[in-house]
């Protein structure tokens, strides 16, 4: 049970992660970026050459210095990288729609989406590729006899750690206020004299850049990528931030979380013969709550069903 | 020629949406240390006239020019950043940020970070804001939300404040209280140009109103000869 729960926090923490990019930019700009998924995808193929150089493949023990500082330049590149596709994305395909009708810029997101798609299947091939070995898998004992890896920990820690550092940055800063301000009332935001396209790029970064960021860290727990794999992940993510309330940062950060605990759960039914049968379940269940919450709670968990715009 | 230069101007002013002709040849000129009031009827382009200082409409024809310099065509962000703050229409406040973070959304255009002495200033004039500073714009009261939106606006300490109807959706006794601090900012060296649809209120603390009917000026002058023109009389205060 508790391992269920480890390895759901786990995942579920790389949700929230690409969950946060969907809610900050639909908050912003009311949009769905379908793109976010595959700068995600990016995101894990750009780190595979740095981990590559960094790390020392064929040692049979990575020493654990080099482990976190191949790991830390991989994140930093991969951030960087994702980030600015991201801004890009927005300045060259979102902001020329902006004002006009909704349905445009979706459907321009889902064409960016796959040209990134394809883009990535002609740089990296149809099949999976297996992400670099960056630290041996060390199991340490937990509560109630179940064990926790120092890949689940790394996880977790990262993931909590950016989720604590975009909630600071939003709720404590000035310019986090101005993004808020921007997406409650973008006219009113610019009467204030705030760069409203300035924030909007902001946030396309932040997004992309934590995209990227976790993009590492899933490499390293997955440990195999395809050129569609943030397609999938994304959709998950997606799903994750309307269960928490789209638009709503602390949401999705649950919502993931929540997600990631199910999809574990699921995991793990079955047993003997047909254990790890779950796995054919992950899209039923996950979507299942997803129509669920569609229809009970529309708003999502944590948002709410009160207008912004007087 | 007139020797000193009005801080706002409007010369000569078309604007239209889509083939719609909003503000016909309009002028006005607001001098600084002034509060002139704007007064019309609904539709005769008074949030429009707003909105074209603002830059959130463009003239077609004629010019707007602050303190000598045209704005017409500059980004809504850059005519803030020349001293021109707005308390729009509708009141606006960002409804999930807190009380003191309106404010100091409303400081953003300042170079300086030294806001403190600012937000002590609005919650002088505003007794009520310092004691919600800590709670959420939206769930204020209309009336609440007005004194923040003026303080807002004086937050960016600019030379012209616009207001669009700060009396709307207010009591009486409010609108009263609103109306004698727009008075004591103006006393403390703000010039005010405002939009008001309770022209009896606006006349009363304005030293020189305009009045707009179907996009344009129809008459012009002193509060005082407009409060005892007749056109303002049977159309705005009720008289005979």
């Amino acid at each position: 049970m508790v391992e269920i729960l480890i390895a759901g926090l786990a995942l579920g923490s790389l949700y929230a992660i690409v969950a946060l990019g969907y809610t900050m930019v639909y908050g912003i700009i009311e949009l769905i970026n379908f793109a976010h998924g595959d700068v995600f995808t990016f995101g894990v193929f750009v780190a595979i050459p740095v981990l590559d150089r960094l790390i020392n493949q064929s040692a049979i023990n990575i020493s654990p210095l080099q482990s976190l500082i191949g790991i830390g330049v991989a994140m930093i590149v991969s951030a960087l990288l994702c980030g600015i596709l991201g801004v890009a994305i927005e300045r060259l395909a979102y902001r020329p729609l902006r004002n006009a009708p909704r349905l445009a810029p979706l459907i321009t997101a889902i064409g960016v989406s796959l040209i990134i798609e394809n883009a990535l299947f002609q740089w990296q091939g149809g099949g999976l590729i297996g992400f670099p070995s960056t630290l041996n898998v060390v199991q340490y004992p937990f509560l109630g006899g179940a064990t926790i890896t120092n890949v689940q920990i790394l996880v977790i820690a990262v993931a909590v750690l950016m989720m604590i550092g975009l909630d600071l940055f939003v709720n404590r800063t000035n310019v986090g206020k101005a993004m808020r301000a921007v997406a409650q009332d973008r006219e009113a935001a610019a009467m204030m004299g705030i760069n409203v396209d300035r924030i909007i790029s902001l946030t396309f970064l932040i997004g992309s850049a934590l995209a990227g960021a976790g993009a590492v860290i899933y490499g390293i727990e997955i440990s195999e990528v395809g050129y569609d794999t943030g397609f999938t992940l994304g959709l998950f993510a997606f799903t994750a931030a309307v269960v928490g309330g789209i638009g709503n940062i602390r949401g999705a950060m649950l919502g993931g979380i929540l997600i990631g605990v199910v999809i574990s759960w699921v995991d793990n039914l079955g047993s003997g013969a047909s254990a790890g049968a779950g796995t054919e379940w992950y899209d039923v269940v996950v979507f299942a709550i997803l129509v669920l919450i569609l229809v009970f709670r529309p708003a999502g968990l944590l948002g709410t069903n009160t207008t912004e715009k007087v | 020629m007139d020797e000193k230069q009005p801080l706002l101007e409007f010369r000569d002013v078309d604007t239209y949406y889509g083939s719609l002709h909003i503000l016909k040849d309009v002028n006005y000129s607001v001098d600084a240390g002034e509060i002139v009031a704007l007064l019309g009827s609904n539709g005769a382009g008074k949030t429009t006239t707003m909105k074209t200082i603002l830059g959130l409409v463009r003239p077609r024809d004629g010019r707007v020019i602050f303190e000598g310099k045209e704005i017409n065509g500059l980004p809504t962000r850059q005519i803030v950043e020349m001293g021109i703050a707005p308390v729009p229409e509708g009141r606006r406040v960002f409804p999930k940020l807190t009380v003191l973070d309106n404010l100091k959304m409303g400081a953003w255009t300042r170079k300086d970070r030294d806001i403190q002495k600012d937000v002590d200033r609005v919650y002088t004039l505003f007794p009520r804001l310092a004691e919600r500073k800590n709670q959420l714009a939206g769930t204020m009261s209309g009336g609440e939300q007005q004194m923040l939106a003026i303080g807002r606006a004086l937050m960016a300490r600019p030379r012209l404040m616009i207001m669009d109807e700060p009396s709307m959706g207010l009591s009486p006794i409010l609108t009263e209280r609103v109306f004698d601090t727009i008075v004591e900012i103006n006393k403390q060296g703000t010039t005010i140009f405002m939009v008001e649809q309770n022209a009896y209120m606006a006349l009363e603390i304005a030293s020189r109103a305009y009045v707009l009917q179907t996009g344009e000026v129809v008459l012009s002058g002193t509060a005082q000869s407009l409060m005892e023109s007749d056109l303002v009389r049977r159309a705005y205060l009720g008289g005979s």
